[in-house]
């Protein structure tokens, strides 16, 4: 291929790695629209992914191939995601002066410096946020080689081609900018995503990224409180300014209580992302199915969104 | 909005560009090879043409000189055989001339032209320039009466003849 000349990928797939489950999607671009072609999702078995790793690589590959075979997304491009409390994030700085490659050299060589403790292979990225003098700040997300090994060979096994490894939040975020598209400047959200076993809090400005609050559901504090305590401190983040609504995703079978309560302890609107906006849906799907589904393929639509804008 | 990728796609990226840069570099070095041998065959044809019209032009050269020395030859011959015909003509026309003149004739102009000779002369009658004629024939001096003109002289008994003999 002639460098800088490079083929958008028509269809993509976006594959989500969540606490306890599995969700994916297959995405179509057909001009300006996206069509979902196929969905589906899996539970692991109970204290099948421990420490952040699949049990048994193998059934991992099971579960995976049986999403393929449900979804008709073999041999397609993929973006997978991890989730947030199982990458590291940090902001480091750096000299401004470096580019990208140099930053990824100095990176790499002071890794063990930037992240203490860690003394396992690790696979990272980083993005600018803000140029300070002589310095620029970056964000460093790093994962287990290990880990993104792991999903990367069962996925490859379950005819998947692995192109992007991403984060669920930033997935997350990319899919709300397209499904709910903020109505406003500087819109505040809070998105609570809820799995089985954990949930975690995410403070979207302007479709961004601002802060993560993780959640753990079998801890001593109540569901309830711990959100309370994330919400304190989103709100000392962004000081003056409002949230306007808390929108719930993620595996939410028992929710309408919550909704409730949050609506009544915030005083803020609380909706349940439950359509895909402006998204038109193959003939052959389940819509009811995919409406039980909807939240809980937030962050897969995300990541394939990500593939189909190249 | 933030877009990570947790995969070495740098050094993916790197590695790709790498191997298109390879892949030119190799590409170029056949498209020059390919170049350069068709200019050394190209360059092969065209000295083997020029050869080749140099021989024809050494051949054709030759060629003309045979030609013009033949043509220069066959001229020679034809001048040569012009020369001994007139040679012979013009001992005929002698013996003619002798034969005619024993006859008591007078010859007062002779003329030779393009092989005929005009002859002027003065005889007493037709009768002698015919038996003349006659007499000549006999003796086989080889030639051809084309025309005959007498012409009465004034105040004289005597005839003015012309003949053209060939």
């Amino acid at each position: 291929m002639i460098p800088g000349f490079r083929m958008k990928k028509s269809v993509f797939v976006g594959l989500a790695v969540h606490h306890a489950r599995l969700s994916m999607i297959k995405l179509k671009q057909i001009k300006k629209d996206i069509l979902i072609e196929g969905f589906a999702t899996a539970d692991f078995p109970a204290g099948y992914v421990t420490d952040g790793e699949p049990a048994q690589a193998a059934s991992l590959s099971q579960m995976i191939k049986q999403l393929v075979r449900m979804s008709a997304a073999e041999n397609c491009y993929a973006a997978l995601a991890l989730p947030a409390s199982q990458v590291i994030n940090k902001r480091i700085r750096v000299a401004a002066c470096l580019n990208d490659k140099e930053r990824e050299a100095e990176i790499g060589s002071n890794l063990k410096y930037y992240l203490p403790g860690i003394n396992e292979p690790l696979n990272f990225d980083f993005v600018p946020i803000e140029n300070q003098g002589n310095e620029v700040e970056l964000q460093l997300i790093a994962a287990r080689t290990k880990q993104v090994e792991t999903y990367i060979s069962a996925a490859k096994a379950a005819e998947l081609k692995i192109k992007i490894v991403d984060v669920d939040v930033y997935a997350a975020a990319r899919a709300i900018c397209v499904a709910l598209p903020p109505n406003k400047d500087d819109q505040i959200i809070v998105l609570l995503e809820i799995d089985i076993l954990t949930a975690q809090l995410i403070l979207l400005k302007n479709g961004k990224v601002i802060s993560i609050y993780p959640i753990v559901m079998d801890a001593e504090d109540t569901l309830l409180q711990q959100i309370k305590r994330g919400m304190q401190i989103f709100s000392a983040a962004i000081q003056t300014a409002n949230i306007e609504k808390i929108l719930l995703i993620g595996h939410l079978p028992k929710l309408p209580p919550l909704k409730t309560i949050l609506k009544e302890t915030f005083a803020i609107p609380v909706h349940v992302f439950d359509t895909f906006h402006g998204v038109l849906l193959h003939p052959k799907l389940n819509v009811e199915k995919l409406n039980l589904h909807t939240s809980e393929l937030l962050v897969a639509f995300g990541l394939a969104l990500r593939g189909l804008a190249g | 909005m933030i877009e990570v990728n947790l995969l070495p796609w740098r050094q993916i990226a790197a590695k790709k560009q790498q191997d298109e840069l390879k892949i030119f570099i190799v590409l170029s070095i056949i498209l020059i090879f390919v170049f350069i041998m068709a200019h050394i065959f190209l360059s092969q044809q065209n000295k083997k043409i020029m050869a080749e019209m140099a021989t024809l032009e050494n051949k054709l050269m030759t060629h003309s000189a045979k030609t013009h020395n033949e043509t220069a030859s066959q001229l020679d011959h034809t001048y040569m055989n012009q020369a001994k015909f007139s040679q012979q003509q013009f001992q005929q026309m002698l013996n003619f001339l002798e034969c005619f003149g024993e006859n008591h004739l007078t010859i007062s102009h002779v003329y030779f032209q393009a092989n005929e000779m005009d002859m002027i002369g003065q005889v007493s009658s037709t009768f002698t320039v015919l038996k003349s004629l006659e007499m000549c024939r006999k003796n086989q001096a080889g030639f051809t009466v084309r025309k005959t003109i007498f012409t009465p002289i004034k105040q004289s008994d005597l005839l003015q003849f012309h003949l053209v003999i060939s």
